[in-house]
């Protein structure tokens, strides 16, 4: 589905990303680990069409590709911030739907919001994903499980093919982690392709079919989770081991 | 029903709204205990009467801080839409109506200035809005040579009263006004953008709206609003003096403030703020009737905002207090 090849990024001097060559299909969890620097975010980005790598091509069902924040959200793919970008003040079903509203006509002439079928698509969508959120639920009141699922229901709106999880488990407790973990798997359940970003190695090993490593820009590694272990991921992002 | 406004918990704001009627009941009944002529219709006629233009400047404002700005130019955009008027009717001898759809221009043409320069380049509101306060005021004296107009008849169509218990067409304008902007708000999806750039603006950006496209729309509405509410009060004055409003601005903060609206942004309502207005209006006409004097009547009046804002910090630390 998602290909890159030999895509590299460099800001000025700085070589964020050199010769990175990726894969990702359909139902498949990939975890990107690294440490800060390493060129997670970077990554992050050029598939989600913030940057355009400056060289290497991505390519999406075997085409190439020029990725615009736009483009990429009509290709399917749809990313989901560490800071979740969530209005604290609105209810859940009002995030879901901020900037997609859903209209009816009053009297047939006058478009206002259809609450109704807004509250029944997102109660829906948290269904789907195995979470108790509420869609009449103020953001605010939200444990951080809670907000996550608001943010992949908003992401999930869209049918998306792969999503971009950029660090959903950090900042919350354990308990809500397990939830995000649950969020996943569904996800993954119904064919949706994820990029995982995460520090927190035991939620990589935990749901990722594959972990990628990156440290100073250059893939230094790519296997499937069965066949590596937490330390060696570690030794792996620190450069105590040089590549496997 | 629950008014539908699934953007916010209307439960709670319902139950604040109730809470302000009920503070007004409590003030009638009051100022009719203590003075005779409280409980009369002309009193409650001639409230209903100066109402409109703080009612419709409010409501503009409403708008502006739930999309966590502020407007202090309402008062000083009211006085240059009214000398406009004035003068163009008057000096110029233009027709009314296209006299009033000139001030109302202008007006529109302030909350634009505002709007842009708060959404292109990102400068604070307050400073913003108080540069438009003097700029607008300037103007008012430059147009007016400093000298009040005076409409007489010209603007009796404005002022006059409706057949029904004697109200004027401009109070029921002004309510018109309210339940517009309450429709915008809780049934628009303009009105859900308000609160989202009130609430992270960062949100609504990555959800592929413009942040500053409303926060133009807001203000540029804030000041055709104020310019409408100027057009009323030579209505209800039937002269334009350059020295009007002078201070409104305030009033009209404290009224949206009261009527449960977040000086931070992102919660409020119209229907608030016209409760918020009633709630100071009320206020001054009965402690006038009781024989308060012009002092004791700011000080309660400033209590009265210094108690609302005090039920505004309660309220977030209790729905801060519901999520841990």
């Amino acid at each position: 589905m998602l290909e890159l090849r030999s895509v590299g990024m460099h800001f000025g001097a700085v070589e964020a990303l050199v010769d990175v060559d990726l894969e990702l299909g359909a139902g498949e969890v990939v975890g990107l680990m690294g440490d800060n620097g390493a060129g997670k975010s970077t990554l992050l980005k050029i598939v989600a069409g913030n940057f355009a790598p400056t060289s290497g091509r991505v390519l999406w069902d075997a085409a190439g590709v020029d990725l615009s924040p736009l483009s990429a959200r009509e290709l399917g793919i749809e990313a989901v911030y560490q800071d979740l970008a969530l209005c604290d003040n609105l209810s859940a079903a009002a995030n879901v739907f901020l900037g997609r509203e859903l209209s009816r006509r009053l009297f047939g002439v006058l478009p206002v919001l259809d609450h109704a079928a807004m509250r029944r698509k997102s109660t829906e969508l948290f269904a789907e994903l195995g979470s108790d959120t509420r869609a009449d639920d103020l953001v605010r009141q939200m444990s951080g499980g809670q907000r996550q699922a608001v943010a992949i229901a908003r992401a999930r709106l869209s049918a998306p093919r792969l999503m971009l999880l950029d660090e959903p488990t950090a900042a919350i407790s354990v308990r809500q982690i397990a939830e995000v973990l649950e969020l996943i798997r569904s996800l993954k359940q119904q064919g949706v392709g994820i990029l995982l970003i995460s520090h927190r190695m035991s939620d990589v090993f935990a749901v990722a079919d594959r972990i990628v490593v990156l440290r100073r820009g250059r893939k230094v590694a790519d296997k499937p989770t069965a066949d590596s272990s937490a330390e060696e991921a570690t030794a792996l992002i620190t450069g105590a081991i040089e590549a496997a | 029903m629950t008014l539908a406004v699934a953007g916010w918990r209307s439960s709670f704001s319902l139950g604040y709204r109730g809470g302000l009627v009920l503070v007004i009941l409590g003030l009638c009944v009051a100022f009719g205990l203590v003075s005779d002529h409280f409980w009369s219709a002309v009193t409650f006629r001639t409230l209903a009467n100066q109402l409109p233009p703080l009612v419709i400047a409010s409501a503009g404002l409403t708008l502006v801080l739930i999309a966590g700005g502020i407007d202090l130019s309402v008062g000083s955009v009211l006085a240059l839409a009214a000398a406009v008027l004035g003068v163009l009717t008057v000096d110029q001898g233009l027709p009314l109506l296209l006299a009033a759809l000139v001030a109302l221009a202008v007006g529109g043409v302030c909350g634009a200035i505002n709007g842009a320069l708060v959404a292109r380049w990102s400068i604070p509101s307050f400073l913003v809005t108080l540069g438009m306060l003097e700029i607008a005021r300037g103007s008012t004296y430059l147009v007016t040579a400093s000298r009040t107009s005076y409409l007489g008849d010209r603007v009796a169509v404005l002022g006059a009263n409706l057949p029904v218990l004697g109200l004027s067409a401009a109070f029921i304008g002004s309510l018109a006004v309210v339940g517009a902007l309450q429709f915008v708000l809780s049934r628009t999806a303009f009105g859900r953008w308000v609160f989202a750039v009130g609430g992270n603006r960062t949100a609504l950006h990555r959800c592929g709206v413009r942040p500053s496209r409303v926060q133009f729309a807001v203000f540029t509405l804030a000041g055709f609003l104020a310019a409408a509410a100027g057009v009323c009060q030579v209505g209800y004055l039937q002269s334009a003096d350059p020295n009007a409003a002078i201070g409104m601005e305030l009033s009209a903060i404290a009224a949206v403030v009261i009527g449960g609206t977040s000086l931070l942004g992102g919660r409020g309502s119209v229907t608030g703020t016209l409760l918020g207005v009633l709630v100071i209006a009320v206020l001054q006409t009965g402690l006038a009737q009781a024989g308060a004097t012009e002092p004791t009547k700011r000080i309660i009046t400033g209590a009265a905002i210094l108690l609302a804002v005090a039920t505004d910090v309660w309220r977030r630390r209790r729905s801060a207090a519901a999520v841990s």
